[in-house]
C-alpha cells in the first residue's frame, strides 16, 4: 500500500509543469474569485490528477508488471481511492489557506463560519465524482474514459451551480433544505456511491487479464 | 517450489496445454519460438491471466491464497511491461523501498553505477539494453525466493546479453536458495544457466531435459541420402529433409557414434532443435 | 584451480570438470582439506548450468576424492596414496587403449603393435 502510493505520488510529480500552471492559476484567481470556486476548483484538479496516475499505470501495458508486485488487486483499487481522498483533502486544506490569505489582503475581516458548509460540501461533490471516474478508467483505459470525462465534467459544472443555487436560496426554503442537512446527505450520498463504486472497482480489476 | 498441473489456455486457434515444475534451489528454462506459448505460462504462474483449467501452485499455496509477504518473495520481470516509463530510476528506488520489506537498496544502487544505469533520467530516455537490465535488477534487487524472468535478453546485443546473464549469475551464487525460471528464444543464452530446459512448441511441451543430458547425449546427425536407410533410426527424435539427405536429432550420440563411425555428427544445441520443430 | 573447458569436445562437461579436478588433486596443486569453489560459484565462474557442477563434485565424491560436509562446502579428501595411484595408473590404461584404437585403425596387427612397444621399451 505504502509503495502503491509512493509511486502514485511520484507519478503525481512527473507532471510538475502542468500542476505549476494550475497552481498560478489557482493563485491569480484567489485574488479575484469567490473562495468557493477557488477551493472547488482546487480540489477537483487534485482529484483528476489522482485519477491520472492510472492511466501511467496503463500506459505501455504497464499493469502487467504493476500486478507482479507484492499486493492484490483489491489494495491496487483501495489505494486509489484512498489516494484520490488524500489529494482532495490536501488540496481542500491548500486551497482554504490561499482564500484566508486572499481575503485577508483584500478585506481586514473574515468569516469562514458562514461559507463553511459550502466549503466542506465541496469534497463529497467532488469525490462523487471521483467515484465516478475511478471505475470507468478502470474498465475503459485512458482513451475511452477520457470523453466520458469531458461530458462528465460538464455534468460537475452543472451540479456545481444547482448546488450553489441550493445554498444561496437556503433562506427562501429554510424547512425544506438547511446547509446542515445538505451537506450530511450530500456526505451520506457519497458514503454510499464510494461503496458501490469501490466493489464495482473489484469486480473490473479481477476480471481483467494482462 | 512452483508446479503446474494441466495448465489449458486458448486465444483463438492457439492451445495452451502443459504440466510443468520448477523445483526448489534449480533454474529451469523454456525455449520456444516466438508465439510458442512462452510468456502465457508466465503470466499464468504470476497471476495475470485466468486458466481455462489446471492449478498452478507456489510453495504448494494457490496463487490466489498468496500472502502480500509470500508475493514478496517473488520477482518477476516481464518483456513488455515494466514501471512508468515517466519515472526516474531515483524515483524506483524510493518506490522499491517502501514495497518490499527487504529491499537491498545497497546492491540496487552499486549494480546501477556498475551498469551505467543513470538514476536522473526517465526510463524512456534508456536504451533498451538499459532497460532490460533495470527490469531484471528490480526483480533480484528484493532477496526473492523466486526469480521469473519472460525473455530478459530478448532484442538485445552480445554485451548487453551477457551482462544479463551474469547479473542471474551473481543471484545464484548470493542466494543460494533462490529458484529461477527464465524463458528465452535463444537457447544458448540458457545453456550456460539453466539445469533444466523445457523447449515449447505450439503451447506443448516437446522436450524436457536436464541441460547436462541435453549437452552430453543430444546430437545432430546428417546423413547422406545412401546412408539413411540403413541408419537405425530407433533413437531419432526429429528428422528433416535437406539438400544433401537427411538432418536427424537424436538423444543416444554414443550409440550413432559406436555404431556409425563415419557419420557427420555436431554436439546437440537445442537452437537446432527448434530450427527443425 | 584452473578448470578450462571445451564446449565442443564430445567428452561430456562434467566428465572434463571431474578429470581436471582429479589431476589437479593427483598432481598436488590441491592439497587435502583445500575447499573447493561452491557449487554455484564455479557454475557461474565456468558459465554452465549448477547441476553439471553438482554432477561432477557427487562424482568426484563416489569415486574418494572429495567430501561433501552438508551446508559447509565440498573439500578434497585425505589424499589416499593407493586411490591415487590407481588413478593415474588408470588414466594410463586409458591413454595405452587409445593408442591401440588408433593402430588398429590404420591397419596394424596385434603382433606389430607389441612389436613397437618392443622397441620403445628398449630405449629405457
Amino acid at each position: 500500500m505504502f509503495g502503491l502510493i509512493e509511486k502514485d505520488l511520484r507519478l503525481t510529480l512527473v507532471r510538475k509543469q502542468t500542476l505549476f500552471i494550475f497552481l498560478a492559476m489557482a493563485l491569480i484567481m484567489g485574488q479575484s474569485m469567490e473562495g468557493e470556486f477557488l477551493v472547488g476548483y482546487l480540489t477537483m484538479f487534485a482529484v483528476l490528477v489522482a485519477i491520472g496516475t492510472t492511466s501511467y499505470d496503463e500506459f505501455d501495458n504497464g499493469f502487467a508488471f504493476l500486478m507482479t508486485l507484492p499486493f492484490d488487486r483489491k489494495t491496487y483499487v483501495r489505494e486509489k481511492y484512498l489516494f484520490c481522498l488524500m489529494m482532495a483533502a490536501a488540496a481542500w486544506c491548500f486551497g482554504i489557506v490561499l482564500y484566508v490569505i486572499g481575503t485577508g489582503i483584500r478585506h481586514s475581516a473574515i468569516s469562514l463560519t458562514g461559507q463553511l458548509p459550502m466549503l466542506l460540501g465541496i469534497i463529497p461533490t467532488v469525490l462523487i465524482s471521483a467515484c465516478v471516474m475511478i471505475p470507468l478508467q478502470l474498465k475503459f483505459g485512458m482513451e475511452k474514459s477520457r470523453m466520458i470525462l469531458f461530458a462528465l465534467f460538464g455534468f460537475i459544472v452543472v451540479m456545481t451551480a444547482a448546488w450553489k443555487k441550493v445554498m444561496d436560496n437556503g433562506p427562501a426554503l429554510p424547512d425544506a433544505l438547511p446547509p446542515a442537512a445538505v451537506l450530511l446527505s450530500l456526505t451520506a450520498a457519497f458514503l454510499l456511491l464510494a461503496l458501490a463504486s469501490y466493489r464495482w472497482s473489484v469486480r473490473i480489476m479481477e476480471k481483467k487479464e494482462f | 517450489m512452483v508446479k503446474i498441473e494441466k495448465l489449458v489456455k486458448a486465444y483463438g486457434d492457439f492451445r495452451l496445454d502443459l504440466s510443468m515444475e520448477i523445483k526448489d534451489g534449480t533454474v529451469t528454462g523454456i525455449v520456444g519460438k516466438n508465439g510458442a506459448g512462452k510468456s502465457t505460462v508466465i503470466r499464468a504462474i504470476l497471476g495475470l491471466i485466468r486458466p481455462d483449467s489446471g492449478q498452478i501452485t507456489i510453495n504448494g499455496k494457490e496463487l490466489s491464497r498468496l500472502s502480500e509477504a509470500e508475493k514478496a518473495r517473488v520477482g518477476a520481470a516481464l518483456s513488455d511491461s515494466g514501471f512508468s516509463s515517466y519515472l526516474r530510476v531515483e524515483d524506483i528506488v524510493c518506490i522499491l523501498r517502501k514495497m518490499y520489506p527487504v529491499f537491498d537498496e545497497r546492491f540496487f544502487r552499486s549494480q546501477c553505477t556498475s551498469l551505467r544505469l543513470p538514476f536522473d533520467r526517465k526510463i524512456k530516455e534508456l536504451s533498451a539494453g538499459m532497460r532490460a537490465k533495470l527490469r531484471v535488477l528490480v526483480a533480484i534487487s528484493h532477496r526473492a525466493g523466486l526469480l521469473i524472468l519472460d525473455e530478459p535478453t530478448a532484442g538485445l546485443d552480445a554485451e548487453a546479453r551477457n551482462d544479463i546473464l551474469d547479473l542471474l549469475r551473481q543471484v545464484m551464487i548470493d542466494n543460494d536458495r533462490c529458484s529461477i525460471l527464465l524463458t528465452s528464444h535463444i537457447s544458448s543464452d540458457l545453456e550456460g544457466l539453466c539445469d533444466e530446459i523445457y523447449l515449447l512448441h505450439d503451447g506443448k511441451i516437446v522436450l524436457h531435459e536436464d541441460t547436462d543430458i541435453l549437452l552430453s547425449n543430444y546430437a545432430v546427425l546428417k546423413v547422406r541420402e545412401e546412408n539413411y536407410e540403413t541408419l537405425d533410426k530407433r533413437y531419432l527424435l526429429s528428422t528433416k529433409k535437406e539438400s544433401y539427405g537427411y538432418l536427424c536429432f537424436t538423444n543416444e550420440k554414443q550409440f550413432y557414434a559406436e555404431n556409425y563411425p563415419g557419420l557427420v555428427m555436431e554436439k546437440g544445441k537445442i537452437d537446432d532443435l527448434i530450427l527443425m520443430m | 584451480m584452473q578448470i578450462l573447458l571445451n564446449n565442443n569436445s564430445m567428452v561430456p562437461i562434467y566428465e572434463q570438470l571431474m578429470d581436471q579436478v582429479k589431476s589437479e588433486i593427483i598432481n598436488g596443486t590441491l592439497k587435502e582439506n583445500d575447499s573447493l569453489p561452491s557449487v554455484r560459484a564455479l557454475a557461474g565462474e565456468l558459465r554452465i548450468s549448477a547441476l553439471t557442477v553438482k554432477k561432477a563434485y557427487d562424482r568426484l565424491e563416489e569415486e574418494g576424492f572429495v567430501v561433501t560436509v552438508h551446508g559447509k562446502g565440498t573439500y578434497v579428501a585425505a589424499t589416499d596414496r593407493q586411490l591415487t595411484m590407481e588413478a593415474r595408473r588408470k588414466s594410463v590404461e586409458d591413454d595405452f587403449a587409445v593408442a591401440v584404437d588408433r593402430a588398429r585403425s590404420v591397419g596394424f596387427s596385434k603382433d606389430e603393435i607389441r612389436e613397437i612397444i618392443g622397441i620403445i621399451l628398449e630405449d629405457y
